[in-house]
């Protein structure tokens, strides 16, 4: 028996469908894009793929009583299958219009992640506006030829399914935990009836035990419904996507041979005789209805397959709305019940995806980041643990101890390493976005420019993908807009019209690479040193190298742009995207010629969660500063400094006392050394009092209460035990030609 | 219409499977031969099919205690549920007369 509240499972089994919806919505984008740069014979498989997306979208949302996402994903929905059926051509229009329908579809979900259901003002005044854009598309093209489905009147497909479809019978047996889990059969029913008008409901209590042996957890019930409704079989099935593995759901479609409906009564083992009972009764309750053959008895209707119209099995092709037909047209004989084969043909089809999905999800397992993130930190704390038993056994001259417990260290370490490795994930991902971004982009920019990625299946650190995005967007954007030239240019340039912009990504000693590049004109740098004169950030008298011009770039408030664009061209940007991949403890930078194109380059560490560090100690302190800012450590010299410099090998040295900046007591010692860092091209010097040499530590994040403290990024715990801060060398470095901190106030 | 005797229970807030497992103790064991089980769904603010089932026990207890027992006064949400599930016939229409399915 579960002892999780069931409001957190309620909340689980909706963030499982936030995160699921998710990724349909990144797949119906992936779709929609392919569709409009011509996917070809794929075409139709993709449009298949957009209608499941949100068709399943729209039933999970309908369980779960999200309105509003139900109501505007069933117009969308209706559209597609529309396309689907051939009726609308896939057109660029087409795809533009759906396009943002999918975004709101995203937005609304993400509101439902953050646990708001309800539509705000604007969103919903923006649905409205998406579906208005969408609203030519919802009437069919004028029949052609081509069309295979006999609709000769199709119905608007934005008003609600009206109940002119034939009559399905849904069998439904929940899973004993289906209340324990969230899932109220209830849920289901009321949204069942939002696809058609219920003709009739047959609660089924017939395995109730007594009082006494009653589990009020579990479900007992199960229900027959008959449903007057035009939705295809797959509709309704979908409906029970969420809970078909543990349920016994039967949908048994007018036209159905009538032994599907003996089946269903025999499924019911003891209980087969009264729902054979209330199947006749439905039947001669429906015996008037002109839509419903007659279920139950075999015999009467069944077999009518030679007045199937165009015989070549066009129920397929016509979509949903193929087994209702049209309301006027529909005597009888021309709701054409399916051959038995067909039927079984068509089951076999709706087993397959559903086979494949188990397959795939047994491979893969979603774990939330925040226990992986716990398990790393555990990991973390292992290590430091471990070098503190490592250090004791030294001390203590055991060798037998000291070599077992190599051997743990050493597992300790792979452990480590696999744990750090869950979390590492393709940055393909994050590079597909990208379609959609320059797409966007260079639509509104009126230019034609095609994306190219290459190194997708490089692997980095979960937590870093999703702080890259922003300033990949950016550097995207920039490329896009700053980069590639309007065709026109290119063309007198006597380059193809269409510009490329890539993304690659690669691994480099022990750092990640990723790489925006376009073919474009190259950057300016004449034009970038005069705006930098102009804006005081050089020297007019200077003649900075390129790689210095380059790096103005990332100056604040630098832009080079003639006119403020909507996307790129603010003057806030690349030095916020310098500043955040910093943060990350990455750096950018850029490679750049002259009418051939510019390559911005980001370097990051594999993981943000451990470090090699180089302790030092000051006082009775220790810090570590991250080994890979580290140049060389050199010893303070006892004269000719002047008052925050020293010579270094004939260069001045600006340099942090770092006693002094972080008002540790005591006197400075007798000999003290410097740590020379370097960021962003230049170098400064931290002032220690000792070397202690490398560690490898993980980095633990500093409560609120540090919050304020400039100059350290993080803290870790030492193999003594001890607590050594991890020194932010971007910030000092930036300090130090700044007073350093006052000490004591 | 006969009068009726009996205890009238009237389950105050959810009945839904948060609460089924405290309301059935109550629900499931209040019917006495002879009597008829009042069962008052006027405060009853939600409802899924735990509480149903809860419901549908309770009637069968009495039944088997040889009693009886009846459902009045649905509220808004009890009422949509007993619909949903094709049970609104389980309501007493003499008690609640806009109660549908007082034809049986």
């Amino acid at each position: 028996v579960s002892t999780v509240p069931l409001e957190e499972q309620m909340a689980a089994a909706l963030q499982t469908f936030v995160i699921e919806a998710d990724d349909l919505l990144t797949e119906m984008e992936a779709g929609l894009l392919a569709l409009e740069s011509g996917a070809g014979p794929d075409s139709e498989e993709i449009v298949n793929a957009l209608f499941r997306a949100v068709h399943t979208v729209k039933g999970s949302s309908g369980l779960f009583g999200l309105d509003i996402i139900v109501g505007f994903a069933h117009v969308v929905e209706n559209v597609l299958d529309l396309v689907r059926a051939g009726a609308v051509p896939v057109t660029p229009p087409l795809v533009g219009a759906l396009l943002p329908c999918r975004d709101h579809l995203a937005r609304l979900l993400g509101a439902v992640g953050e646990g708001r259901t309800e539509a705000t003002p604007e969103e919903t005044a923006a649905g409205e506006t998406l579906l208005a854009a969408l609203r030519p598309f919802a009437e069919p093209a004028a029949p052609a030829g081509a069309v295979p489905a006999p609709r000769t009147s199709p119905e608007p497909p934005v008003s609600a399914p009206a109940p002119t479809g034939g009559t399905a019978v849904l069998s439904l047996r929940f899973g004993p935990d289906c209340l324990r889990t969230g899932m109220d059969p209830l849920s289901f029913l009321r949204y069942l009836a939002t696809l058609g008008e219920t003709v009739a409901v047959e609660c089924l209590d017939g395995l109730l035990p007594g009082a006494d042996d009653l589990d009020p957890e579990q479900c007992y019930l199960a229900f027959l419904v008959a449903l007057r409704t035009d939705q295809s079989r797959e509709a309704l099935e979908g409906v029970f996507d969420f809970v078909r593995d543990e349920s016994d759901i039967r949908v048994v479609m007018p036209g159905d041979p009538a032994s599907a409906l003996t089946e269903v009564a025999a499924s019911y083992g003891p209980l087969a005789g009264t729902v054979a009972t209330w199947l006749r009764e439905l039947a001669d309750e429906l015996a008037g209805d002109p839509v419903r053959e007659p279920v139950g008895d075999a015999g009467d209707g069944t077999g009518a397959a030679e007045e199937l119209p165009g015989s070549d099995g066009p129920r397929e092709t016509g979509g949903p709305a193929a087994p209702g037909g049209d309301p006027q047209g529909s005597a009888p004989g021309e709701t054409p019940p399916v051959p038995p084969a067909t039927g079984a043909v068509r089951e076999r089809a709706a087993a397959t995806p559903a086979a494949a999905r188990g397959a795939a999800e047994n491979r893969t397992v979603r774990v939330d980041a925040d226990r992986l993130d716990r398990l790393i930190d555990a990991v973390g704390e292992l290590v430091i643990a471990g070098a503190g038993a490592a250090l004791h056994s030294q001390l203590s001259g055991d060798e037998a101890l000291e070599g077992s417990l190599g051997e743990v260290m050493r597992l300790v370490e792979e452990v480590r390493d696999g744990a750090l490795q869950l979390r590492m994930v393709p940055i393909g991902t994050t590079f597909s976005r990208f379609q959609r971004v320059v797409r966007d982009v260079s639509t509104a920019l009126g230019k034609d420019v095609s994306l190219v990625v290459s190194g997708g299946d490089t692997e980095v650190d979960k937590a870093l993908v999703e702080q890259i995005g922003d300033p990949l967007t950016h550097l995207v954007r920039n490329a896009l807009d700053h980069g590639i030239e309007p065709a026109e240019v290119r063309a007198a340039r006597g380059k193809p019209v269409r510009g490329t912009l890539r993304l690659n990504a690669f691994h480099d000693s022990g750092s990640i690479v990723i790489e925006v590049s376009d073919d474009g004109g190259g950057i300016d740098t004449d034009a970038v040193l005069a705006r930098g004169i102009e804006r005081g950030l050089v020297d007019p008298a200077a003649s900075p190298s390129e790689k210095e011009i380059h790096a103005l770039l990332f100056e604040p408030g630098f832009s080079t742009a003639r006119e403020v664009t909507d996307l790129s061209g603010r003057g806030v940007g690349m030095d916020v995207v310098k500043r955040n991949v910093a943060a990350l403890r990455g750096t950018v930078d850029v490679e750049s010629r002259r009418g051939e194109g510019t390559t911005m380059r980001i370097r990051l560490p594999l993981t943000l969660a451990i470090i090699d560090g180089f302790v030092v100690g000051v006082g009775g302190a220790t810090f570590v500063v991250p080994l890979d800012r580290v140049v060389e450590c050199v010893e303070l010299p006892s004269s000719g400094l002047t008052r925050d410099c020293m010579d270094l090998r004939g260069e001045v040295l600006p340099f942090v006392r770092l006693r002094s900046h972080f008002a540790v007591a005591g006197e400075p010692a007798r000999r003290e050394n410097v740590v020379v860092v370097e960021y962003a091209g230049s170098r400064t010097g931290l002032v220690v009092d000792t070397l202690k040499g490398e560690f490898q530590t993980v980095i633990k994040p500093l409560g609120p209460l540090f919050g304020h403290v400039q100059g350290v990024g993080g803290a870790t715990i030492l193999g003594n035990g001890d607590v050594a801060l991890i020194i932010d060398v971007p910030v000092l470095v930036r300090d130090a030609g700044r007073q350093p901190a006052a000490p004591g106030s | 219409v006969t009068r009726r005797t009996g205890r009238t229970l009237r389950p105050t807030g959810e009945l839904t499977v948060q609460t089924a497992a405290a309301r059935a103790a109550v629900l499931t064991s209040a019917a006495t031969a002879g009597e008829t089980l009042t069962l008052d769904l006027s405060r009853v603010t939600e409802m899924d099919t735990a509480g149903l089932q809860v419901l549908l026990v309770a009637l069968a207890e009495a039944r088997t205690a040889g009693g009886a027992a009846r459902i009045v006064s649905p509220s808004p949400a009890a009422r949509e549920a007993l619909e949903l599930a094709g049970l609104s016939r389980l309501v007493d229409p003499a008690v609640d007369p806009a109660a549908p399915g007082a034809d049986s």
